[in-house]
Order: structure tokens, then sequence, then C-alpha cells
């Protein structure tokens, strides 16, 4: 913060001030946050004094005065700022993740169960891990962490096809880009005030990031990212951040997506595999490799469902189906409508009060962050339940329920990475707002002044 | 001043419009001709346990001198418990003003 005309021992005398004050404050987060306060505070004081006519040296001085022993006020803020344990969050992950512990010991057999013990162990070390991580650092270095990761992606989906010798299934791997929108969230904040300039900006980020998810060898993961990615761009231009005229932002956002559409008509006349899982998405009969025949029979078992209580399943309907990523079809199959109905709203509560978790952030890296992985979290409960209901085939897993791997574990991650944001972000502090275009009144306005 | 009531003005303040910590301290000062005059020691740990309360919330704004200043703003929880207090505050100084009036015992008789 810089001080006006001022002698250096006087800034000084703030300096030691506010060092003295942080020195009463255990929680280093917060001393940021406080003493750029207190800076401000008392350069706002000295300019009052220095307006009725006292000496700048001597305005500065009563001002440092004015504020009270620094030890005390340390005191005070030192009794307002602890990090905000997230109990109640924690509590609901944990439920979410007995839920599948339970379901998978009941519907499936002992091994599933176990392995899928095994596997909430390493989530439960990742999440605590990411749970005390400090989140700022993802803006601090937006383009360092997405050209990694791009890259880091592009060699392990090309290399994987060499290697055989893989921990997980390959189209698990695909799971990776479930990072991806928190990726881009560090992007956008970084270009949030930079208006058309930043959008476009966004938007390379947002081309490159597909690529990476377009080459995973699976297709899920890419069209995962293409909502859940794009939500995010579309979000920040609604709430004004790149500054750019809503309409004409959303448009130039959607220009990928008009692009894509061109592609797709491009593939569609020749007859690629991916036209052929557009097609059948709408229409499984017409699946030729016989993908379709898994939609139609979850339908068909669907249909013959009770609201509660076992039903019937279909004479060609493979039961082990059931044990791999059909879990909310199991329950629908076994429990009924309701239990079904249950599950997906303590879903849709906890995806509230996220949301609202999110909304009160006071750093915009926070609610960006925060507004990323319920973005990634969100649009895989609807990929899995449409999946789950006979439409799109899909290979996504319900976070932190269903059975699957690495999805359990970097969806674990993600949640805690989550929670770190709620946990610290009451005194997260996000650089100036840099604003180099601005649109006012229908003209662009120019600013170099940094 | 006991503190709650420190709260209850500060969220008053804060109904009208956005504010920094040293505009409250200045405004609640001339809004009550000299009478409230907040230390800084009461304000801003008081700011910050509201905002972690969820009562209000708060934004960075960089001013026209490129000085960052902390912004605060009443949330709509704020806006509630406001006007709990205003309600609470209204019976207690008409119950006082009863009592210094001597009309209290107007009504045992």
């Amino acid at each position: 913060m810089p001080m006006h005309d001022t002698r250096p021992e006087l800034k000084q005398l703030t300096d030691k001030y506010i060092e003295d004050l942080c020195s009463q404050i255990r929680w280093k987060k917060a001393h940021k946050r406080v003493s750029a306060e207190m800076a401000s505070h008392i350069q706002d004081s000295s300019e009052a004094y220095i307006a009725q006519g006292i000496a700048p040296d001597d305005a500065i001085e009563l001002a440092i005065k004015d504020s009270g022993d620094p030890a005390t006020l340390g005191l005070e803020f030192d009794r307002v700022h602890r990090p905000a344990a997230q109990w109640g969050m924690l509590a609901w992950v944990a439920g979410f993740l007995v839920l599948g512990l339970a379901l998978s010991l009941f519907l499936f057999d002992e091994v599933g169960a176990s392995r899928r013990l095994i596997f909430t162990g390493i989530g439960l070390a990742v999440m605590f891990a990411a749970y005390f991580a400090d989140f700022t650092l993802l803006g601090k270095r937006p383009w360092l962490v997405c050209f990694g990761v791009v890259v880091a992606c592009w060699g392990l989906f090309y290399f994987m096809q060499l290697w055989r010798a893989l921990l997980f299934p390959p189209w698990q791997y695909q799971n990776i880009t479930l990072v991806f929108p928190v990726v881009l969230a560090g992007v956008i904040f970084s270009q949030r005030s930079r208006g058309y300039i930043g959008l476009v900006f966004c938007l390379l980020a947002f081309l490159l990031l597909s690529h990476a998810a377009f080459v995973a060898p699976a297709l899920s993961g890419f069209v995962h990212f293409s909502i859940a990615g794009m939500g995010l761009v579309i979000i920040t231009i609604l709430k004004g951040w790149f500054g750019v005229n809503r309409l004409a932002g959303v448009a130039l956002a959607f220009l990928p997506y008009f692009l894509a559409l061109l592609f797709m008509v491009f593939v569609l006349q020749q007859g690629s595999w991916m036209t052929t899982r557009v097609i059948t998405a709408f229409n499984p009969s017409n699946d030729p490799v016989g993908m379709g025949f898994i939609s139609l029979q979850i339908r068909a078992l669907l249909s013959q469902a009770y609201l509660l209580g076992e039903s019937p399943i279909p004479q060609f309907f493979p039961q082990r189906w059931l044990y791999g990523e059909l879990v909310l079809v199991a329950v629908i199959h076994r429990f009924g409508w309701l239990p079904f109905t249950g599950v997906i709203l303590g879903i849709g509560i906890f995806v509230a009060g996220l949301v609202a978790k999110a909304r009160r952030q006071r750093s915009g890296l926070g609610f960006f962050v925060s507004m990323a992985v319920i973005l990634t979290f969100g649009v895989q409960v609807i990929m899995y339940i449409l999946y789950n209901l006979g439409f799109v085939f899909s290979q996504i897993s319900l976070p932190l329920v269903s059975p699957g791997g690495l999805a359990l574990i970097i969806n674990m991650g993600l949640v805690g990475f989550m929670l770190s944001v709620f946990r610290t972000g009451n005194v997260a502090i996000d650089p100036p707002m840099r604003q180099l275009f601005k649109w006012e009144n229908g003209r662009v306005i120019v600013s170099f002044k940094r | 001043m006991p503190s709650g009531n420190t709260a209850m003005l500060v969220l008053k303040l804060l109904e009208a419009q956005d504010m920094y910590g040293y505009q409250i301290i200045e405004e609640l000062s001339q809004k009550s001709e000299e009478v409230f005059k907040l230390k800084t020691g009461t304000l801003y740990p008081l700011l910050h346990s509201l905002e972690n309360d969820g009562t209000i919330t708060s934004y960075d704004q960089t001013t026209d001198a490129q000085r960052v200043r902390t912004y605060y703003k009443l949330t709509p929880k704020g806006s509630g418990l406001l006007a709990k207090k205003q309600d609470e505050w209204q019976a207690y100084t008409r119950a006082v003003n009863l009592v210094m009036d001597g009309g209290a015992g107007y009504a045992h008789a």
C-alpha cells in the first residue's frame, strides 16, 4: 500500500504498527487482509487530518495514535479470525461416501466393496491434502497450470496407447479431465477485467483444454468439460466480470460450439464412431455395435419398477451391469423410485448449499474455483442420471457415490479443494483489478493506466 | 455503547450504501452529532465477525488513486437481523421512556 509523500521513518512507523498488530494474530493467512485494511485505514485517517491543515508527518502519527494499542487490536482480530472448519460440508461428504460404500456392499459383492474401501482411503488422503492446500496459488500462475495440465494430458493420453501396464483401465483416465474446469477458473480469474481480449484468451484456454479432453480415451470427459467449462465462462460474462456486453459476450463464447457443429456436419458425412454416438444418444436402437442395447434394457427395467420395493428384472438384462456404472438403476430396481428420489434430493440440497456458500465468497478467485467444482459436480450428476434413465451412454460416474477408482479419487480431491476455499476464503485477497477495456454506454473505453 | 447496539448502528449505516471502515466511523460520528465515536479497535473486529456470521459481505475496490479499499455490504440475512434489532430497540426505548415519564404506574392503577 503506497503511503503518499512521507518520510521513510513515518512509513516505517505504520509498518511497525501493523507488524505489531499482526504478530498477535495466530492464523498467518489472515495477516495480509488485516494489514491491507489497517494500512488503508491509517492512510484515510491521516488524509482527513491533512485536510484539516495538519502537517503530513504529524497526521500519520495522529492517525496511528487514534488506531489504539496494536497488541490489543491484534488480539481482537485473533479472536475473530480462525480458519472456518467445514464440519457441516465434511459431514455431507462423509454421508455420500458411506452411502456409496453401503450400496456397494449391499448391491454388489465383498470384493467390489473392499476395492471401493481402498479407493475411498486414497481419496480421503487426497481430499485432506487439498483441504489444507492454498487455493490462491491457482490465481498466481494460471497459465502455467493450464499449459502444464494440457501438455501432461497430451503426453499421458498419447503414451497410454503405447504402454499397457496401467493402474486403472484406460477409459478411466478420462476422469483426469474433471480437473479442467478448476484450471479454467484460474485463467478466467486472471483475465476477468480485460474485456473482449480477456474473453478471447479464456476461450483459447477453453479450446486448448477441450482438445486435451478430446484426445482422452473416452468421449464423456470431453462432453463433461464442454458443458461445465462453458458454463463457467457464461457465468463470468453474465456476472459482468469481463466488462463486455452480455449478449455479444455470450455470442462470442458460443462461437466454438458453432465451429464444433460445423465440424460435426463434416464428420457426419464421414460416418465416424463419433457420429454414431451422437445419433444413438437420441435413438439407442440405431447403435451398430450394440451399445444402444444397454439403454434399451435400462428403459425396459425402469418401466417395470415400483414406487417402493424390489421389481422384476428383464429377461435379457445382464445382472453384472448393475455392479458397474448403473448404481441408480440398481437402487430403483432393488428399492424403488422413492429411495432413488431421496438420493437425488440429497444431492440437490448439497449442491444448493455449495452454491450458497460459493456466492458468499469475498474473493473472486474463491468464487470461480468453488463454482468450477460445483459445475464439475453438477454436470457429472446430470450426465449420470440421464445415463441411468436410459438416455445418453456415458462413462461419467456419480461423484462420491458410484464405484469407480480414479473418478472417486479425483472427485474427492476436487471437493477438498473447494472446501479449502470455504475454509480460508474470508481472508483471501485478490490482486487489484486492471481494467484495460471498459464498455460504457455503447463505447469502448481503453485505459492503459496500471 | 454496548456492542450489540454498535452492530445495529453499523448495519443501519450499511443499509443505505456500501461503505469502507473509515467511512463508517466518520458517518456514524457525523450522524450522531459526534456522540458516537467508534474506535478502530471496535469497528474492524466487529466488521470481520459480522462477515463471518454472514450478515455482511465485503469486496475490494480500487479507487481512482489506485488504492484498494475494502467495502462492506449488507446481506439479506443482515437486513433481517437489522429489522429485528431495530424492533427490540424501539420496544426498549419505549419502555424506558414510559418509566422515565412516570407513565408506567398508571397501567397498574
